[in-house]
């Protein structure tokens, strides 16, 4: 994954502009001045939560791993915005009916080598796009939950795996 | 995928925006093959991907769409590398590149490892073809070499690779 602030850097050198104190970028600057008020708060309020409340109860559950559409072009920004309008709405439809544990989406990320060092995501590292952990009587029950999701329809693949009961 | 060409235009019109789309499509491949190629520099390669950039931005108004931009993106990529290996190359290097295979054996060689310890020739031609997907003509172009120069080149990374892994089982 290539560094965080190469982007910028690359930005600004392309654009031909400075990014040191000299001529500061504001909108780096407003960026820093934020994350080092919220970050405090965010660790914060993580510290509370994890001290207040007990994990979900995550016997029984099942995780939903979404994997890319091989072959599958970039979207469009506009048809990446209608993509996660839709997948937030079935994941609001399993919300409702109290199956759905929780939902994230991944971004970037690294490897960790066995020897200590990091290499990049492999092509089959970065097929896994994000995760749904929910709530079924059964593995029938919870490929039926996957079967229904718009990622299939989408040409889309799914893992389904049982979260072992006694993990925790 | 077929309006990056649109995108260059209104970058070349100075829309910040499309620059960022364009380097949001082509970056992380362009990084992924940089940071093979200098053998697991992570700084490095973030330089030379800027220096790709800068360059394949200045020379866009006469690119002639005639490959993929990743393709022109990763031609540009490999001549800023050479260039680099040309001017700042120090004798040391090589003899530290072997030193590091020799303790890796001691250790523990990975497949990373054993990629990062290849020539860079072999290195090279071992990324664009067995990892990157790129044929054989193609690297020869990236490369400015034959194809049966890239082809050879391979054959003797893969023996290289074989008796460095071997070299860790036995």
């Amino acid at each position: 994954m290539p560094p965080p602030d190469l982007q910028e850097r690359t930005v600004a050198a392309v654009f031909g502009r400075r990014t040191k104190f000299g001529a500061l970028n504001l909108t780096a600057f407003v960026a820093v001045l934020a994350a080092l008020t919220i970050v405090p708060v965010v660790i914060a309020f993580g510290l509370g939560r994890a001290m207040t409340q007990r994990a979900p109860d995550l016997s029984g559950a099942y995780l939903l791993l979404i994997e890319s559409t091989p072959g599958e072009s970039p979207l469009a920004p506009d048809a990446v915005a209608a993509r996660v309008r839709e997948y937030a709405e079935w994941a609001h439809q399993l919300r409702e009916k109290n199956l759905l544990v929780s939902a994230e989406k991944l971004d970037d990320g690294e490897v960790v080598l066995p020897t200590g060092s990091t290499a990049p995501l492999a092509a089959g590292d970065e097929r896994i796009g994000g995760f749904f952990i929910v709530r079924a009587a059964d593995v029938g029950a919870a490929l039926s939950i996957a079967r229904e999701s718009p990622h299939i329809r989408h040409g889309g693949r799914i893992v389904v795996r049982r979260i072992a009961s006694g993990a925790r | 995928m077929s309006d990056e060409r649109e995108l260059a235009r209104a970058f070349l019109a100075g829309d910040e925006r499309a620059f960022r789309e364009l380097y949001g499509r082509c970056t992380p491949a362009l990084y992924r093959i940089l940071f093979r190629l200098v053998a697991g520099r992570s700084d490095e390669a973030a330089d030379l991907v800027q220096e790709t950039w800068l360059r394949a931005t200045r020379a866009l108004p006469g690119f002639r769409w005639d490959s993929a931009l990743s393709t022109w993106l990763v031609s540009i990529a490999i001549n800023c590398l050479r260039e680099r290996q040309r001017t700042t190359r120090m004798a040391i290097e090589p003899a530290a590149r072997e030193r590091s295979a020799v303790e890796s054996h001691e250790h523990r060689i990975d497949l990373e490892q054993a990629i990062a310890a290849l020539p860079d020739g072999y290195r090279d031609v071992f990324v664009l073809h067995d990892i990157e997907g790129y044929t054989h003509e193609e690297i020869a172009q990236l490369l400015a070499i034959e194809a049966g120069t890239s082809k050879s080149q391979l054959s003797r990374a893969r023996r290289a690779l074989r008796a460095a892994l071997n070299g860790r089982s036995q």
